[in-house]
C-alpha cells in the first residue's frame, strides 16, 4: 500500500494571514490535508494533539516564533519534521539545526510541495499533477 | 626661534621709556658739561679781563698820575726857587714861595701814599693769581718799586732845597738841585716813570693778549665739546630711532605676511628672556616691543590654531553632511530588512495565487466547479499585489524625498506611516508597539523629517530594549503644540550618558551598528521646526523621548518662549 498526501497533514504556520493561507493553499491542492496556526504558541497544542505529520513554519512571528517551536517540538516529538519558511533569504546559524528544509518566501507553489512531499518521504513528482517543476524567478 | 647674543643686547634690553630716559640724562649730562667747561672757560677769560680792568687800568692812571705830579711838583719846584730869591724883602715872594711848597709837599703826601697802597696791592694779587699772571707781573711790580723808590730820593731832595731856601740860601739850594745827585734824583725819578709806564703798557698789552686767546681757546673748546655731543645725541637718537621703529617694521611686514594669509609668519625675539618664571611657562621680557612681538606671535599661533580647528570642524562637517546622507540610508537600510519581509509575504499570496490561476485554467477538464476557486485566487492576488505597492511606495516616500518645505499636516496620520515602516521590526523582536494616537493633533512640519524622527526614536527603543519590553507611541496635542512621545520600558540612560545623546557621532552603540548621528540628526530637525526633543529618564525605569512641534493652529513661532512639556524651555 502506497501513501498518499492525503495521508499526511501539514501544520502551516504563520503570522500573515495571505503568506500563510497560499501556503496552506498550495498543499491542499496536492492533496494534503493541511491545518493552520498564527504563531508557535497556537501551533504547539495542535502538534502536542498528535494529529500532526510535519510542520511548515515562518520563522519570525510575535510571540513563539519558528526557531522557538522548532525546538519545542524537538523536545515533544523529535520524528516529526520540521520545514522552516522565512522572508528573509537566510535565518541565524544555530537557527536551522534540526529542521528539514527551508523555505525563502516568496517560493513557487511547486517548489514548496516538493519540499513538503520530501519531508513526508513521497516521490517528489507526484502522477496526475502538472505542478511539480519549480520555476525560477 | 629666539636669538641670543653678547653684552650688546644689555641696551636692547631696555625699555623704551628707559631708554628715551637714558637718551634724556645723556643729553642732560652733554648739556651740564658743555655748560660746565663754558662757565669754566668765561671764568678764565673773565679773569683776565678783570686783572686788565681790575689792575692794569689803576697801575696806568697811577702811572699817569705820578707822571703828572712829578711835573707839577718840577713847576712848583721851579716855582719856589724863583720865590726865594726876593723873599727876605718881599712878602709877596714869601707867600708864592709858601704855596709852591705846600702844594708841593701835599702832592708829594698823596703820591707816595698812593704808590705805596699800589705796591701793597701789587704783592698781595701776585700771591694769589702768580700762576695767571706769570713773569710780567713782577716786572710791572719790580718797576712800581723803582718809581717808589726814585720818588721817595726825589722828594727828600725837594724837602732839602725847601728847607735851605727858607734858610735863605739860595745858591745852595740851585747848588743841591744842580748837584749830580740832584740831577739823578730828579732823572732817575724821570725814568722810573718811564719805564713803569712802559712795563704797564706791555703787561696790560699782553694781558689783553692773554684774554683774547683764552676766549678763543674757550670757543673753541666748546665747539669740539658741542660737536662731540651734538654727535654722540644723533648716534644714540639713530639708534633709539632703529631700535624702536625697526621691530615695529618688521611686525608691520609680519602683519601684512598673515594678512596674506601665511599664519606661520612669525616675529624674531631678538631680546633674551629676562626671567622665566614657574620654569618656562611664560617667558617675560623686559623690553615692550618684544613683549608686543611675543604677544604677536601669540596671537599669530592662536590665528593658525583656529584657522586648523576651522578647517578640521570644516571637514569635519562635510563629513558629518555626508553622514547624515548615509545615517538616513542607513534607516532605509535597516527598514529594508524588515520592509523586505514585510514584501515577501504578499509576494507569496502574488506567486502562490497567480500559480493556481494558472494551473486551473490550463486544465484540459477544466470545468465550472473546477473553476470556481479563480476569483478567490484574482482577488488575493490583487489585494497582496497592493499590499506590495503600499510598502514600496512608504519605502520610497521616506528616502527619496529631502525636501524641508513645512506643511500643516496631521501628526498622527504622520507617525502612523512612520510606525508603518518599523512595526515588523519591533514586532519580530516580541517588543509590543502600544499605540495611542489622538485624532487632529496638527502641526506645522516637515512630514518626512518628522516621519524620520520618529523611525529613530522607534527604532532606537527597540534597540534598548533588545528583546520584547513595550514601545509606546502617543501623540497629542498641548497648548498649541502638537506632541510626540516615544517611551519604551528599558533599562534607562545614565545620566552621564544623558547629557551627550544629542552630541554628534556620539554613541553608545557596538562600531558599525550606530552612526551617532540619528539622535542628533532628530535634534536638528526638532530645533529646525522651532520646536525642542528632549529624554526623560531614569535608569531602570525606561526612557521617553518628546518631540514637540509647532502646533498649526497657533502662532507660535520660533523665538518665544513657552512651557514646553517635558519642563523644557524653548530657546530658539
Amino acid at each position: 500500500m502506497t501513501l498518499n498526501a492525503k495521508d499526511f497533514c501539514i501544520l502551516v504556520v504563520d503570522d500573515d494571514e495571505m503568506a500563510r493561507e497560499t501556503v496552506s493553499e498550495t498543499l491542499s491542492r496536492e492533496g494534503f490535508r493541511t491545518l493552520e496556526a498564527d504563531d508557535g504558541n497556537t501551533a504547539l497544542p495542535i502538534v502536542q494533539a498528535g494529529s500532526v505529520d510535519v510542520v511548515v513554519t515562518d520563522v519570525q512571528m510575535p510571540g513563539m516564533g519558528g526557531v522557538e517551536l522548532l525546538a519545542a517540538i524537538g523536545n515533544h516529538d523529535s520524528s516529526i519534521p520540521v520545514v522552516l519558511m522565512s522572508g528573509y533569504s537566510s535565518i541565524g546559524k544555530s537557527g536551522s539545526a534540526g529542521a528539514v528544509a527551508f523555505i525563502r518566501k516568496p517560493s513557487e507553489p511547486g517548489e514548496i510541495s516538493a519540499v513538503v512531499r520530501n519531508a513526508c518521504g513521497l516521490s517528489t513528482s507526484p502522477p496526475g499533477t502538472g505542478a511539480g517543476d519549480p520555476q525560477s524567478s | 626661534m629666539r636669538r641670543f647674543r653678547g653684552p650688546s643686547l644689555l641696551l636692547r634690553d631696555l625699555k623704551i621709556g628707559e631708554k628715551i630716559q637714558l637718551f634724556a640724562a645723556l643729553s642732560l649730562f652733554s648739556f651740564v658739561l658743555l655748560t660746565g667747561i663754558a662757565v669754566l672757560q668765561i671764568n678764565a677769560v673773565g679773569r683776565e679781563v678783570v686783572l686788565l680792568g681790575g689792575r692794569d687800568i689803576p697801575l696806568i692812571k697811577l702811572a699817569g698820575r705820578v707822571a703828572r705830579s712829578h711835573a707839577r711838583q718840577e713847576v712848583l719846584l721851579q716855582h719856589a726857587m724863583d720865590a726865594g730869591e726876593g723873599m727876605r724883602n718881599d712878602p709877596a715872594a714869601r707867600r708864592s714861595f709858601a704855596a709852591a711848597r705846600d702844594e708841593f709837599l701835599e702832592l708829594g703826601r698823596l703820591t707816595s701814599q698812593e704808590l705805596q697802597t699800589h705796591t701793597s696791592v701789587t704783592l698781595d694779587e701776585r700771591g694769589a693769581s702768580d700762576d695767571v699772571l706769570g713773569a710780567s707781573s713782577s716786572e710791572v711790580d719790580y718797576s712800581l718799586r723803582g718809581v717808589e723808590r726814585w720818588y721817595a730820593a726825589y722828594s727828600f731832595l725837594a724837602e732839602r732845597i725847601f728847607n735851605l731856601l727858607l734858610l735863605g740860601k739860595q745858591s745852595e739850594a740851585g747848588e743841591v738841585l744842580q748837584s749830580p745827585k740832584g740831577v739823578a734824583d730828579r732823572r732817575g725819578l724821570s725814568r722810573a716813570l718811564h719805564r713803569f709806564l712802559a712795563e704797564v703798557d706791555q703787561f696790560s698789552k699782553s694781558s689783553a693778549e692773554r684774554a683774547e686767546r683764552a676766549e678763543g681757546s674757550a670757543l673753541l673748546g666748546m665747539l669740539i665739546v658741542s660737536a662731540l655731543m651734538v654727535g654722540l645725541s644723533v648716534i644714540y637718537a639713530l639708534f633709539l630711532g632703529r631700535s624702536i621703529t625697526r621691530p615695529i617694521e618688521r611686525l608691520r611686514n609680519v602683519s601684512v605676511e598673515l594678512g596674506r594669509g601665511n599664519l606661520a609668519a612669525r616675529m624674531t625675539l631678538d631680546s633674551r628672556v629676562t626671567s622665566s618664571e614657574g620654569d618656562g611657562h611664560e617667558p617675560h621680557f623686559r623690553d615692550e616691543l618684544t613683549i608686543l612681538a611675543h604677544s604677536f606671535n601669540r596671537m599669530a599661533e592662536g590665528l593658525l590654531k583656529t584657522q586648523q580647528e576651522l578647517q578640521g570642524s570644516q571637514a569635519r562637517l562635510l563629513q558629518a553632511g555626508k553622514l547624515v546622507q548615509a545615517s538616513k540610508l542607513a534607516a532605509v537600510g535597516e527598514l529594508a530588512g524588515g520592509v523586505a519581509h514585510e514584501l515577501n509575504n504578499p509576494l507569496q499570496g502574488v506567486i502562490g495565487n497567480a500559480r493556481f490561476i494558472e494551473q486551473d485554467i490550463q486544465k484540459p477538464t477544466a470545468l465550472p466547479p473546477e473553476l470556481e476557486q479563480l476569483p478567490k485566487y484574482v482577488q488575493r492576488v490583487v489585494q497582496s499585489a497592493e499590499r506590495c505597492r503600499d510598502i514600496v511606495q512608504g519605502l520610497l516616500t521616506f528616502s527619496r524625498q529631502s525636501g524641508t518645505d513645512k506643511a500643516r499636516l496631521d501628526l498622527t496620520q504622520t507617525v502612523r506611516a512612520a510606525l508603518d515602516l518599523v512595526a515588523t521590526k519591533v514586532r519580530h523582536q516580541n517588543t509590543e508597539l502600544r499605540l495611542e494616537l489622538s485624532p487632529d493633533v496638527m502641526c506645522m512640519a516637515n512630514s518626512t523629517q518628522v516621519q524620520q524622527v520618529v523611525i529613530n526614536l522607534v527604532i532606537n527603543a527597540a534597540h534598548a530594549l533588545g528583546k520584547g519590553g513595550a514601545i509606546t507611541v502617543r501623540t497629542e496635542s498641548l497648548s498649541g503644540h502638537a506632541i510626540v512621545r516615544v517611551s519604551d520600558t528599558g533599562p534607562g540612560i545614565p545620566d552621564d550618558v544623558q547629557g551627550r545623546i544629542f552630541e554628534p557621532f556620539f554613541t553608545t552603540k557596538k562600531i558599525g551598528e550606530g552612526t551617532g548621528l540619528g539622535l542628533s540628526v532628530s535634534y536638528g530637525i526638532a530645533v529646525d521646526h522651532g520646536g525642542r526633543l528632549v529624554v526623560e529618564s531614569a535608569p531602570g525605569e525606561g526612557t521617553t523621548f518628546v518631540l514637540t512641534l509647532p502646533g498649526a493652529d497657533s502662532d507660535t513661532g520660533p523665538g518665544e518662549t513657552h512651557q514646553l512639556p517635558g519642563g523644557q524651555v524653548s530657546e530658539t
